[in-house]
């Protein structure tokens, strides 16, 4: 198919096999560039430059990690939120009441921050939930403070950045407020996980016949009067999404970008992936009106998840970015820990995608040069709160109805959908169900909660940078699943139910209650996850499987009014 | 949905004057053809195509994978009788019955044998590759997985003397299966040699192989110069893991005989 113009100077290239053949390496190896080097990546690499101490007038942003009287009682109240037999289930809160709930006193803030301004801090942010300051100071009054110096560095895509000697130390005055100084090495955090395929794409009718969408679509369910967030570390370009309705048939609202502080108006490297989440939630909800959170690649997820529950303006939030678990190196009750749990219990379901390395995540870190075959699972999504969304291969009839899928594995591209367990976060206690409990459990959170079509063979059609391409990943299913959750809060809206919350536990609670009888979940049990196999029930490849959603989207409304508050 | 009646339909078209025979042949037809009508009025409305409407491309949605252990995954919808969406030019072994699809527009045929097929990057200058790849079958009687390894290996090491076992991690391969059927695989290393015996490549063999039933397969992909892009960014980039992910298609596909 040859290629064609549909708006002046931008090629839109409807491509077929042959042509996609020569095209598709070129699409991989940017892929795999993106995925090596962040969205801050120059298009040239260059060789890593030596590193330097950064000079005293350096101007810094990092955070002050506040002291949370309440922390150790966050994981069981946000439990009790999703618990139908606590009293707190359903008592949503906001980001203030969860930072009146758990932090410190206001007034004790009021005199950290004013310490800190008093040796020449700025207070840039401090977030309704109370887990942090985040302050700008030169390098020099870093140093003098809290006696750890920078060092500047260039990675081999060419990104700068730095990261501290040595560990701050903290002044007395500030030890009754402030428990670690974070954000003072600033490479790139998350990794999109985009993957390009062969084929020429699902398109949205394929979705919709496929998981029993177009049954939704015919009640009239099509996002309207829904909102829905996606998380990007880029931003896009708003005539692809143009292009993408043309080309699918399809309209809606205008997608609008909310950028933080610092966040490219630009697209870069990561703009492939912000395309894939928008245009496929769009495929699915084209209705629902779409926010992108536009944060800078040094961003810290807590300044993006914060941002999201205090605007207030989505219930679903999208997720294709992360890292691998050891690299990431959370811990429960830091300010990323805080943000998420807080995103929870006002009520969020935040889809994340679980990597496209398998169960080995690491396999690029820590810059591509070489293979970490360490066997663990991706940040965010290992969260106990967030939705965990692993992949698999779809394979359909001819008329697009669905006819199969299979865990989705490349052993020689040492790809496929991640999964296995946390070495940080324990398993929540709604974390039940037939194979969840086995022989690797060790009490640890475990991934992913769900699975949708991943395998760039099974890919999403995209238009992307003005060009038509077929992208998958976990990056696929992720938004796959948020946009299907929007037609479900859609319908909780319609029936009067209001917000359906948390999501995770309700959808362990119909998979286990009707995984003997298959009707919400088709349960992957073919393939592996270059370890873990897929398997009846739960499995560390693709979870409970991909969703029925014409059955799903109508038993998830009538869980949430089986069980009022 | 319109709905046809099809008692009105019989009424009106009952011929009056005809002998028995006659008139019962007529009413059979009559009754047939209205039967006919009533279900295709009935049923379900054709489903939409897969292809959006202008300018969009037509959508060519993914082919299914390998039916091996269990033709279609995990579950399937009941009652459609739509056949499988497939892609790409089937070949199937008229020795021992395994067959696959493969992009004729990614691989060229180089040998084409009643147990082997030779798949070759194609000519075309623009996709500077020079990879292939082998699918052979074996009687599983004759040849285990390692077996059939180990015989390819001697076949390659006739052209690369230096073929050895690759000590290196990076291109290992985690969770090898043939069309959902697990497996083994190895990869090796050698040089490339020019007529004159002249080094002018390294050459890496990665082989994935797996046996079911009667039958074992061994699947081997060569990748040349596998730092010729290195420039242009870290070792996943090189055409070696671009080639390994294009046969990566091949194993999902691959279909053992039925029994």
């Amino acid at each position: 198919m040859a290629g064609r113009l549909t708006r002046a100077g931008r090629r839109y290239q409807g491509r077929s096999r042959g042509r996609l053949s020569a095209a598709a390496v070129v699409l991989l190896l940017a892929a795999l560039s993106v995925g090596w080097s962040g969205s801050q990546a120059t298009a040239a690499a260059a060789a890593p430059q030596a590193a330097r101490l950064a000079p005293p007038g350096e101007l810094v942003d990092f955070d002050a990690d506040l002291v949370m009287p309440g922390a150790s009682q966050i994981q069981a109240a946000a439990a009790a939120i999703s618990d139908p037999a606590s009293p707190a289930y359903r008592q949503y809160l906001s980001a203030a009441a969860f930072g009146a709930r758990f932090g410190l006193p206001a007034a004790q803030i009021s005199e950290a921050a004013a310490w800190l301004t008093g040796h020449g801090f700025q207070v840039v942010s401090q977030p309704a939930n109370r887990s942090y300051l985040g302050l700008r100071a030169t390098a020099g009054q870093l140093q003098a403070t809290f006696g750890v110096g920078l060092v500047d560095r260039t990675d081999a895509a060419g990104v700068a950045y730095h990261l501290p000697l040595g560990t701050p130390a903290m002044p007395l005055e500030l030890r009754p407020f402030v428990r670690a100084i974070s954000g003072l090495g600033t490479s790139p955090a998350s990794r999109p996980q985009p993957r390009f395929g062969p084929a020429n794409g699902l398109h949205p009718a394929d979705l919709a016949k496929a998981y029993g969408i177009d049954a939704l679509h015919g009640q009239g369910l099509d996002g309207s009067g829904q909102s829905v967030a996606v998380v990007s570390f880029d931003t896009f370009d708003p005539r692809d999404i143009t292009d993408f309705d043309n080309a699918t048939g399809i309209s809606g609202p205008a997608v609008q970008s909310v950028r933080l502080a610092g966040a490219s108006k630009t697209p870069g490297d990561g703009q492939d992936e912000v395309s894939l989440d928008l245009e496929t939630i769009r495929a699915i909800a084209p209705k629902a009106q779409i926010y992108d959170y536009e944060a800078p690649q040094s961003a810290n997820w807590s300044d993006v998840i914060n941002r999201i529950v205090e605007d207030g303006k989505v219930q679903i939030v999208s997720i294709s970015w992360g890292r691998c678990e050891p690299f990431a190196d959370p811990s429960a009750g830091d300010p990323d820990d805080v943000a998420l749990a807080s995103a929870e219990m006002a009520g969020l379901s935040i889809f994340v995608s679980s990597g496209d390395n398998g169960a080995y995540d690491c396999l690029d870190e820590p810059d591509g040069l070489a293979r970490d075959f360490t066997v663990a699972a991706d940040y965010p999504a290992v969260s106990p709160h967030v939705i965990a969304v692993g992949g698999t291969y779809l394979s359909i009839h001819q008329d697009g109805s669905y006819l199969g899928e299979v865990a989705w594995q490349d052993p020689l591209g040492q790809a496929g959908s991640g999964g296995g367990l946390s070495k940080v976060f324990p398993e929540p206690s709604w974390q039940v169900g037939p194979g969840v409990a086995n022989a690797q459990s060790s009490g640890e959170r475990q991934v992913p909660d769900v699975a949708g079509p991943a395998d760039p063979a099974s890919g999403m059609f995209v238009v992307s940078d003005g060009e038509g391409e077929v992208v998958g990943g976990t990056s696929a299913a992720t938004p796959f699943w948020a946009g299907s959750m929007v037609l479900a809060q859609e319908l909780a809206t319609k029936d009067g139910i209001g917000k359906l919350g948390f999501l995770d536990p309700v959808l362990y609670s119909l998979a286990a209650a009707h995984q003997a009888d298959g009707s919400l979940f088709h349960d992957v049990t073919i393939g592996s996850n270059l370890l873990y196999p897929a398997a009846a029930g739960w499995d560390y490849a693709t979870g409970w499987g991909s969703p029925k959603l014409d059955a799903l989207v109508p038993a998830i409304v009538a869980y949430v009014r089986d069980h009022p508050h | 949905m319109a709905r046809a009646d099809p008692q009105g339909g019989f009424a009106a078209q009952r011929p009056r004057s005809r002998s028995p025979l006659l008139r019962f042949a007529v009413i059979f037809v009559i009754v047939i053809v209205v039967v006919l009508l009533a279900v295709s009025a009935l049923a379900p409305a054709a489903p939409p195509a897969s292809c959006p409407a202008a300018p969009a491309p037509c959508s060519v949605p993914p082919k299914p994978p390998g039916s091996g252990s269990g033709a279609g995954g995990g579950s399937s919808q009941s009652g459609n009788a739509a056949a499988e969406l497939v892609v790409g030019t089937a070949w199937s072994s008229s020795q021992f019955g395994f067959s696959f699809h493969y992009d004729p527009q990614t691989w060229d045929v180089a040998e084409d044998d009643p147990d082997l097929l030779q798949l070759k990057s194609p000519s075309d200058p623009d996709a500077d590759r020079e990879d292939w790849v082998i699918v052979e079958g074996a009687s599983s009687s004759s040849e285990t997985p390692d077996q059939l390894i180990q015989a390819r290996v001697a076949s390659l090491q006739q052209s690369v003397p230096d073929l050895a076992a690759d000590s290196g991690s990076y291109y290992q391969v985690k969770g090898p299966e043939i069309g959902d059927v697990p497996g083994i695989a190895a990869v090796y290393v050698g040089t490339l040699d020019d007529t004159d015996g002249t080094p002018v490549a390294p050459v890496r063999y990665s082989i994935v192989a797996a046996t079911q039933g009667n039958l074992t397969v061994a699947i081997t992909v060569r990748t040349l110069d596998p730092d010729s892009i290195a420039d242009h960014g870290p070792p996943a980039l090189t055409w070696h893991m671009l080639s390994r992910q294009l046969v990566d298609a091949i194993l999902e596909d691959f279909r053992w005989p039925a029994g």
